[in-house]
């Protein structure tokens, strides 16, 4: 059986139709268009689904569509507005932190909701937090130097805005 | 997909809950963070399911801390238990371990601690670093609430854990005495990994040095956590030394009722976890004894 759900998507309020056992991924690629989260592995164990539910990471392929119904959802899609790249996109892309791709927005999402709680984490930190996202083809170096470059530049923004604030 | 229930019922109160797993019976499955239920639906476990009943909005997710214990609501995730101070006391820090070692944060946002205890899985880390506790469970039945010992409900058989209607609503965790020291180990074979084995103890200490009670629990894959070994009663009434720490050990690796499968013989795990053990009990001495 259907059920309305009404949530937010990226920024923008959305109403749509779940089925009673259908997950978020599917309610995102399927119902949405938004083919960003990746369907891997099905059982929360590869991470290339990995969305923001309410600013947490969870894996969509494990996630009931109907919970994100009063909720905010953030896709790789809704993660910088317009056509600039967030901070670990771009260094994702600078620091050849993406090959095949699969994995890539799964590991932003996931970067992006560590790093949203944890702005100056040290190299083990980072990778502790992404233990939870498979990459076949970098073996994770690259990964890593790209949160680490995307740590510097939402830091030195951040200390930007700070300075410019009204003493 | 072959998990196809015809309504996904959203209760608001835990009367509401007991009241539509009494109607439904087993063409209902209960959901508080999804992990498990979810595993089963993809295996096709759940085809005779009806309906959801998803407790997100009862409002069982929380951590009060009281004098004399702390509760913690059945739907309160592993990343709530992580952001709480009071368990990375010396006497608690056996559950905030066995929480830091579930990987990773997408699984840690969303498992909660009664589906931790409700699922069943022996391999649940969360489980054998609660048992330690002498943790009481509320359980609420269309006949009103019970309480349960952790220990007796986790040894119970998966079926007769809850009675048709019963929703586990929370747990009460003892705050210790002074001079009570825990922790927690697992083995694992990579940084996702579900335990290959894994122990959790909690020792108490007077103020001379001598072990007053001992308690510890051994799990992981192929360890059938309903007959576990006995407490380390080499451990009692002494002082710590190598050698009660040897015999009790020993007593437990040989008792652990575990299966060979393909992670490692029942040899291995009985070797392997006369290891943790010890590493155990030495970190939760030291923290029982610790100023």
């Amino acid at each position: 059986m259907k059920q309305s759900i009404a949530f937010e998507l990226n920024g923008d309020g959305v109403r749509a139709e779940a089925e009673s056992g259908q997950l978020l991924l599917f309610l995102l690629r399927d119902t949405f268009g938004l083919q960003g989260a990746k369907r891997g592995c099905d059982y929360g164990g590869c991470g290339a689904c990995t969305v923001l539910v309410n600013g947490s990471a969870v894996y969509s392929c494990m996630y009931p569509a109907m919970r994100a119904d009063g909720k905010t959802v953030l896709t790789i899609e809704g993660l910088s507005p317009g056509n600039e790249l967030h901070p670990l996109q771009k260094a994702f892309h600078e620091h050849w932190a993406v090959q095949c791709g699969f994995c890539s927005a799964g590991m932003i999402m996931a970067a992006k909701a560590f790093l949203d709680r944890h702005p100056d984490p040290d190299e083990r930190e980072i990778r502790e937090a992404l233990v939870g996202n498979l990459c076949v083809c970098t073996g994770y170096v690259k990964i890593v130097e790209a949160v680490q470059e995307a740590v510097r530049v939402i830091g030195a923004v951040d200390a930007g805005h700070r300075g410019a604030a009204p003493a | 997909m072959v998990f196809r229930p015809n309504e996904y019922l959203r209760p608001t109160s835990i009367e509401e809950t007991v009241a539509l797993m009494e109607r439904y019976g087993e063409a209902a499955v209960l959901i508080a963070g999804s992990i498990t239920v979810n595993e089963l639906a993809k295996r096709g476990l759940l085809s005779g399911v009806e309906k959801v009943v998803d407790i997100e909005r009862v409002g069982l997710s929380w951590i009060r801390i009281e004098p004399s214990e702390i509760r913690i609501g059945a739907a309160t995730t592993y990343t709530d238990i992580l952001r709480t101070e009071a368990f990375e006391s010396p006497e608690l820090m056996s559950i905030h371990e066995a929480v830091r070692s579930i990987h990773p944060d997408q699984v840690r946002n969303i498992g909660t601690v009664g589906g931790a205890i409700c699922s069943g899985f022996p391999f649940l880390d969360l489980l054998i670093g609660l048992l330690p506790h002498d943790v009481e469970l509320a359980v609420v039945g269309p006949g009103g609430e019970r309480r349960i010992g952790l220990d007796r409900f986790a040894l119970a058989g998966l079926d007769e854990r809850l009675d048709r209607g019963e929703v586990l609503k929370e747990l009460r965790v003892p705050r210790a005495r002074a001079g009570k020291g825990s922790a927690f180990v697992k083995y694992g074979q990579t940084g996702l990994d579900l335990a290959v084995l894994n122990c959790g103890v909690a020792l108490q200490v007077d103020g001379t040095g001598v072990i007053g009670t001992a308690r510890a629990f051994a799990g992981g894959k192929g360890v059938d956590i309903t007959a576990p070994p006995r407490c380390p009663a080499a451990l009692v009434g002494r002082l710590l030394s190598e050698a009660a720490l040897d015999a009790a050990c020993a007593e437990m690796a040989t008792a652990l009722p575990a299966a060979s499968d393909p992670r490692g013989s029942a040899a291995f795990k009985r070797y392997t976890i006369k290891r943790l053990l010890r590493e155990a009990l030495r970190t939760a001495h030291g923290r029982a004894v610790a100023p």
